[in-house]
């Protein structure tokens, strides 16, 4: 009888690997000594050995600093420890303690950890530091899915030894990122310090900057952009009856003069179909789902930001419903077996009628993409029966499900259809379209939905009446903002990041406070970093050496590079950037801390006082009674003595909008766990404020009585 | 030669502190996007003076142009003559 050892990544995953590798799918949970009683460590027998299964949470080794000396920078010197020394409120000492005690009684250590650069790290770490093992002698297994089948052959055929080039990565990455965070975040917050005496922790790192850079260029396109005026012939004609809206040949004029001269040429002539013309589309089956589309399409679909489509997929795959989601891949192998799958999915009557048509049509031979991914196939469910799912689960399985069954789908066919309609010499157009085939559209209803429109009963020569025609005047509008899926896809693109690392790193910019709302605008403070940053030390938020970093660790993965020559290197690319911030640090120090005080004060600035036109109404406190009050500059010059009470509670805010019952800038209160609200300052003398609110003022003399308005 | 706390410059607009000219970077990007766009607003309405355009750029909340495009031109406005 052997004993082995397993290092799984989470509860949900050991009970389950616990589970299939069982012989009677039973396994026992050992009792633990009060040291580590709260980690399930779970036994179970198969073909006559005994395998202990312990999960992890997540990392339980970190990279920390390994010299004593403060806060300083540079900082080259790091070292490896327990997660729960390097961080206060870590909970993960019981779980080494557990890994430790069976390290010691059992030889055979594999590693069950999610097949990925972190998983790679998680099983490593402990099979090197809690069991002590040399990692040459840990074996891995390697499954896609958390299905029995795939557990107990991964278990039967293991890998001899753990990644140790993905590992490798996966540790440098660590490495790297920390080195990058902590001296960054350093460099930036010490030159506030030593320029002006003050503390303003700033962070940043190596992937964040060039993402929020991002955010910030596109802001600071927004923001400067000056739009050109243009003009939209709008027309309309009557066709039995029915009034139907017609286009204009071009979309927009770009003349006044133009735009009267096709009306006045057009105004009062009648429309002749001068020709129909069709052409078919044939619009090819879509690849199959990897990380990258599968957030694209949840976000189109059901809003979801990246991060909520990620936790959703993972719980899908420890659920055992989905296969592994943290994967690039669009292509399978032929391991597959998709007929399996797909007759499995079949007993759910959801999909019962669609499946039937694909085996009976025997299509089980899927669209493939370019990319690759040698450790993991393309999403796609397992074919287990679901049970109750959440709402946000059920959506993404369903989307993943219909996404499967689409790309055994054959081609839709559409034709696209166009009336054009001479007026007096100029073209007007309608547009119509049909579906001739739904091919691999039925199988991804609800999704990829298309909508038909049908032409109305014309022929070339008819004749018809233009009942109203005029231009609308418009403006070419600013590029739009990043949404959470745009950006994600934006860094995709630039090969920022990895695709299990992209969601967390925008969800690190919201919490910094560096990037705000759902369309994503640079807050002042982040643009503030970007644009000290690039004046003074552009490296620090160069797209380019990030992205060199990311093919650097690439190749180590591939073992074309070694883990000490990349690590070296971006020590000494390190070393140059600090080098040459500190010679500007004071420089940096004082635009940083410029930048915030400006961001302090237009915080406070609601914008022009409506009393006397001169000052500024702020937000301010009173040096008598500290309460908080909406006052105007102009007090300071003997100009104006407007002032109104606010609510004291939560944080207030301009909300760059226009009472429009008073026409006093009004204000945004935010407080926690609550919808944010406008009010306007002017509330006591505001018609819009309701006589109630008024009256509970007077009678409770507090400003928490005001009602406000609630954000959208 | 080190530079004097009075050799500072300030931006007109929003009054950052900037090494040269007149404007602080995104107010400079923000004036000259004004300056470019001008000759296409004088082609769209065939007649219109700098301080017209300046006007509307300003009063119209229908027009989508950026704070920092609309700082530089309320500056204008109130600062400078045609």
């Amino acid at each position: 009888m052997t004993d082995y050892l397993c290092i799984s990544e989470k509860p949900t995953a050991a009970k389950r690997i616990a589970t299939a590798l069982d012989q009677n799918g039973k396994p026992k949970k050992i009792p633990t000594p009060p040291s580590f009683k709260k980690v399930p460590v779970w036994e179970s027998f198969r073909g006559g050995n005994r395998i202990i299964t312990i999960p992890a949470l997540g990392h339980l080794y970190s990279t920390v600093e390994d010299s004593a000396g403060g806060w300083h920078y540079p900082a080259f010197s790091y070292k490896w420890i327990p997660s729960y020394l390097a961080f206060e409120k870590n909970n993960t000492r019981p779980f080494i303690l557990a890994f430790k005690k069976y390290g010691k009684e059992i030889d055979n250590v594999i590693v069950a950890t999610d097949y990925d650069l972190e998983g790679e790290v998680i099983g490593a770490s402990i099979a090197k530091y809690a069991c002590n093992q040399e990692l040459t002698n840990v074996k891995r297994m390697k499954f896609s899915t958390l299905t029995d089948s795939d557990i107990v052959n991964s278990f039967l055929n293991p890998s001899p030894t753990v990644d140790i080039n993905l590992a490798n990565a996966g540790f440098t990455r660590h490495e790297i990122d920390w080195l990058y965070g902590i001296n960054l975040t350093r460099a930036l917050t010490l030159a506030i310090k030593h320029s002006t005496g003050r503390y303003k922790l700033i962070t940043t790192g190596r992937v964040q900057g060039p993402t929020l850079k991002f955010v910030a260029d596109k802001e600071r396109d927004i923001q400067t952009f000056v739009p050109i005026p243009r003009w939209a012939i709008e027309a309309s004609i009557v066709v039995d009856g029915e009034e139907i809206q017609i286009e204009y040949n071009k979309k927009f004029i770009t003349t006044l003069a133009e735009a009267d001269k096709i009306i006045s040429e057009t105004k009062n002539y009648d429309g002749k179909v001068s020709d129909i013309s069709s052409r078919d589309i044939i619009q090819k089956p879509p690849l199959p789902f990897n990380l990258g589309t599968l957030q694209s399409e949840a976000y189109r679909y059901f809003g979801y930001s990246p991060s909520r489509t990620l936790r959703a997929a993972e719980a899908l795959y420890l659920n055992a419903l989905i296969s592994y989601p943290r994967t690039g891949s669009q292509q399978f192998t032929t391991a597959i077996n998709h007929k399996e799958i797909l007759t499995e999915l079949g007993k759910n009557t959801t999909y019962r009628n669609r499946i039937g048509k694909l085996i009976s049509a025997g299509q089980f031979k899927p669209t493939f993409g370019k990319k690759k991914d040698p450790a993991h196939p393309p999403i796609h469910p397992t074919g287990k029966k679901t049970g109750s799912l959440s709402g946000e689960q059920a959506n993404i399985y369903n989307l993943i499900v219909c996404r499967y069954m689409a790309i055994f789908g054959s081609p839709a066919m559409k034709k696209s259809l166009r009336l054009d309609i001479n007026v007096n010499g100029h073209i007007f157009y309608l547009r119509g379209m049909k579906v001739l085939k739904k091919g691999w559209l039925e199988f991804y209803a609800p999704f990829g939905k298309i909508d038909e429109v049908e032409l109305p009963d014309l022929a070339v020569g008819d004749v018809v009446k233009l009942i109203g025609i005029d231009h609308r005047q418009s403006y070419t509008q600013p590029p739009a903002r990043y949404n959470p899926n745009s950006l994600l896809k934006k860094m995709e693109d630039e090969e920022l990041g990895t695709k299990s690392t992209r969601a967390s790193i925008i969800d690190i910019l919201y919490s910094r406070g560096y990037i705000e709302d759902e369309s994503i605008n640079a807050t002042d403070l982040g643009f503030s970093v970007i644009d000290t940053l690039e004046k003074n030390s552009p490296d620090i938020i160069s797209v380019d050496l990030t992205r060199n970093l990311e093919k650097d660790m690439e190749n180590i993965t591939t073992g074309e590079k070694a883990r000490e020559i990349v690590l070296m290197d971006s020590i000494k690319q390190l070393k140059v950037i600090l080098e040459n911030f500190h010679k500007k640090e004071k420089i940096i120090g004082a635009a940083l801390q410029e930048q915030v005080q400006n961001l302090k004060q237009r915080q406070r600035m609601l914008g022009k006082c409506p009393i006397c036109k001169q000052g500024e109404l702020i937000i301010t406190r009173s040096t008598s009674t500290k309460k908080r009050f909406v006052g105007c500059t102009g007090y300071y010059k003997k100009l104006c003595d407007w002032s109104a009470p606010i609510p004291q509670q939560g944080y207030a805010s301009p909300a760059k909008k226009m009472c429009k019952d008073c026409g006093f800038p009004m204000l945004t209160i935010r407080r926690k766990s609550k919808r944010p609200f406008t009010i306007c300052p002017n509330w006591l003398n505001c018609p819009g404020t309701p006589d109630e609110v008024i009256q509970n003022y007077k009678n409770n003399k507090s400003a928490e009585a005001v009602i406000g308005e609630e954000e959208e | 030669m080190r530079r004097r706390n009075s050799d500072l410059r300030k931006c007109l607009v929003c009054q950052s502190t900037i090494e040269k000219g007149d404007y602080c970077d995104a107010h400079n990007i923000a004036k000259k996007n004004l300056e470019k766009r001008f000759n296409e607003w004088q082609n769209a309405f065939g007649k219109l003076t700098w301080r017209e355009y300046l006007e509307r750029l300003v009063n119209d909340p229908e027009i989508p142009i950026g704070d920092w495009a609309k700082e530089v031109a309320d500056y204008l406005l109130k600062n400078k003559k045609e």
